[in-house]
């Protein structure tokens, strides 16, 4: 059942991004969404971990590896919220001119 | 037979390679992951195990059904079961290489009277040992009115049940020529031996039938090895109110078989031997060094007697000749080795790919022409050396922390066989001789009902380069190898304990 979960989320994850990229105006390129989705990936991977873990009763164990495994995906999902997702601001000269204009 | 069967280093006069990294036959890292990454299936080939009796055994129980080989190594081929080695791949040396060394120059037969067993009732120094007069269960039992943790009165009567049948089976069930059971009355017994041919069917598939039979009895491994005689005690302690010291030798020669009051004889023509293994409760060794982890001891050793003897009477029943053995008549794990069962670890124990080093031995010495089972490498050696947690764990520090030698520290330990002594004194006396810490600690340990130890354990079979340590690291953060109190164990559904019988 946890592993539906999770593949659900992460499925679901995928599909918000797609949108997300459209609303934003996002040209992000092939390699990008491969970034992405090893991403996704690697945080299945962390999240499976941790489930099988709890499963076989080392809550230690699932704090520590979720800890250990998970910085690394806290990480790449931060470079790739700033990289990759993030709304293009416009330039500030052209912002400037438009309001004293 | 023994020179034969020593590395290549005995045979060429080099010096000797551990099993470490042989250079001249050991598997190179990338080419062994070169091999997992590109198996496939190419069931029903597996070594001694023939195709239909196999898949017809198969349908009986996984426990046997043949082996998925992965690939070729330069010593054998790399072959994964779930039923044999718990999903563990494993490298069968079909080459007639074994995964450890000795000496032919100094390896002897050991003397039964050398062992801690033994030397309990002879030796000055043991006899009157300050163990001996505190008794332990008396301080713990009586003295905590049946309420200590982890040793309590529930915990002791488990203990002492589980030690039944291993208790009674002394001159019973390790009897050599008792025919118990119905194989008399069948008249099995004077039909003459058995001839696989009559069935349709191959001495391969002979074997595989016996070695079922021993799982049926209650084994929860079992492998065939061609019996090494270096493996045998030279004698039979026997001691009588009159000879505390008393031995008897043991004679492998001719064709006599006979436990006589002079020797013991076993005859040549017994050159095989079935070796057992009988896994013990994970929950309980968990809970080492309390009483329940003896109770997973005493259980293991009452499974020992009783199966051992049934299979002995089965073989029998087909018309050989069969000797049980539980630690009696000759090492066990040397033997279990040899048999396919698994590799040495450093506690000195039997390592299994299936259930760690958390089983218990016995075997059946047969005259009927079984087919060899091939012996194992699946790393642990390599992982041991890097690993330590057994040693380090030791509350006696009997495990050593030291690299392998040809020699111990024990007088009972016997000399020539290249591995890790452990000085057994020590062992034997912590705790009135209930303790299972070094495999409570033991990595190896961990049940196969989870994706996360077969993904550790490919690793560990790959031999990655400083993985093991880092492992075992992970290992110790993680939280395993810790004491579960008796509470925790009484609380469990008993229908998901970790068994012989549980379906991985």
């Amino acid at each position: 059942m946890p592993e539906l979960i999770i593949g659900a989320a992460a499925a679901g994850s995928l599909v918000l991004l797609l949108r997300l990229s459209e609303s934003r105006g996002l040209a992000v390129g092939g390699w990008k969404w491969g970034v992405t989705v090893a991403g996704l990936l690697y945080l299945v991977f962390v999240l499976m971990v941790v489930v099988e873990f709890l499963r076989e009763g080392t809550p230690k164990g699932a704090m520590v590896m979720g800890t250990v495994l998970g910085f690394p995906a806290v990480v790449w999902w931060v470079l790739l919220g700033r990289l990759v997702f993030r709304r293009k601001s416009a330039p500030v000269a052209e912002s400037e001119g438009g309001t004293n204009g | 037979m023994g020179e034969m069967r020593a590395g290549k280093g005995a045979e060429t006069g080099q010096p000797r390679h551990g099993t470490g990294a042989p250079p001249e036959g050991g598997m190179d890292r990338r080419r062994f992951l070169k091999v997992l990454g590109t198996g496939t299936a190419t069931a029903g080939i597996g070594a001694g195990a023939p195709g239909a009796f196999a898949a017809g055994i198969t349908g009986l129980g996984t426990a046997l059904a043949a082996p998925r080989v992965l690939g070729a190594t330069h010593r054998g081929v790399v072959v994964e079961s779930e039923g044999e080695y718990g999903s563990f791949p494993v490298e069968q040396l079909t080459d007639g290489r074994l995964p450890y060394e000795y000496d032919p120059d100094l390896l002897r037969p050991m003397r039964e009277k050398s062992t801690m067993f033994s030397r309990n009732v002879w030796d000055p120094e043991r006899r009157n040992r300050p163990e001996v007069t505190e008794s332990v269960t008396r301080q713990n039992l009586v003295g905590g009115e049946g309420k200590l943790p982890n040793q309590t009165r529930l915990d002791y009567a488990l203990m002492a049940a589980a030690w039944r049948h291993a208790s009674m089976s002394g001159s019973r069930d390790y009897d050599w020529d008792g025919l118990g059971g119905q194989v008399r009355g069948a008249g099995l017994d004077r039909m003459g031996p058995w001839d696989p041919g009559d069935l349709h069917m191959s001495w391969e598939e002979a074997t595989l039938a016996v070695r079922h039979a021993a799982l049926f009895y209650g084994a929860s491994l079992a492998g065939v090895a061609e019996l090494n005689p270096l493996w045998l005690y030279s004698d039979h302690f026997a001691p009588s109110r009159d000879d505390r010291e008393r031995t008897i030798p043991v004679i492998y020669d001719g064709d006599r078989f006979e436990q006589a009051e002079d020797a013991w004889y076993i005859p040549r023509s017994m050159n095989r031997v079935i070796a057992l293994a009988f896994e013990e409760d994970y929950h309980a060794i968990a809970n080492s060094p309390g009483r329940l982890a003896s109770a997973a001891t005493g259980n293991g050793y009452s499974r020992m007697a009783v199966t051992s003897s049934q299979l002995s009477d089965f073989i029998r029943g087909l018309g050989y000749r069969a000797l049980p053995a539980g630690n009696g008549v000759g090492l066990s794990i040397p033997i279990a080795i040899d048999a396919g069962l698994g590799q040495l670890g450093r506690m000195g124990l039997l390592v299994t790919p299936k259930y760690g080093p958390r089983v218990r031995l016995a075997k059946v010495i047969t005259d009927m022409p079984l087919v060899p089972s091939v012996p194992i490498d699946f790393g642990v050696t390599e992982f041991c050396e890097a690993c330590m947690l057994c040693a380090t764990d030791c509350p006696s520090e009997s495990v050593t922390t030291g690299p392998m030698t040809y020699e111990g520290p024990s007088a009972s330990n016997n000399p020539g066989a290249r591995k890790w002594y452990t000085a057994v004194e020590g062992c034997y006396d912590f705790n009135g001789f209930s303790c299972s810490n070094c495999k409570r600690v033991c990595p190896f340990n961990k049940p196969n009902n989870s994706w996360l130890h077969r993904l550790i354990r490919r690793m560990i079979e790959g031999r990655i380069v400083g993985a093991d340590r880092v492992m075992v690291q992970f290992d110790q953060a993680s939280g395993y190898g810790v004491q579960v109190e008796d509470t925790e164990f009484w609380k469990m559904d008993g229908s998901k304990s970790i068994t012989a019988r549980e379906e991985m």
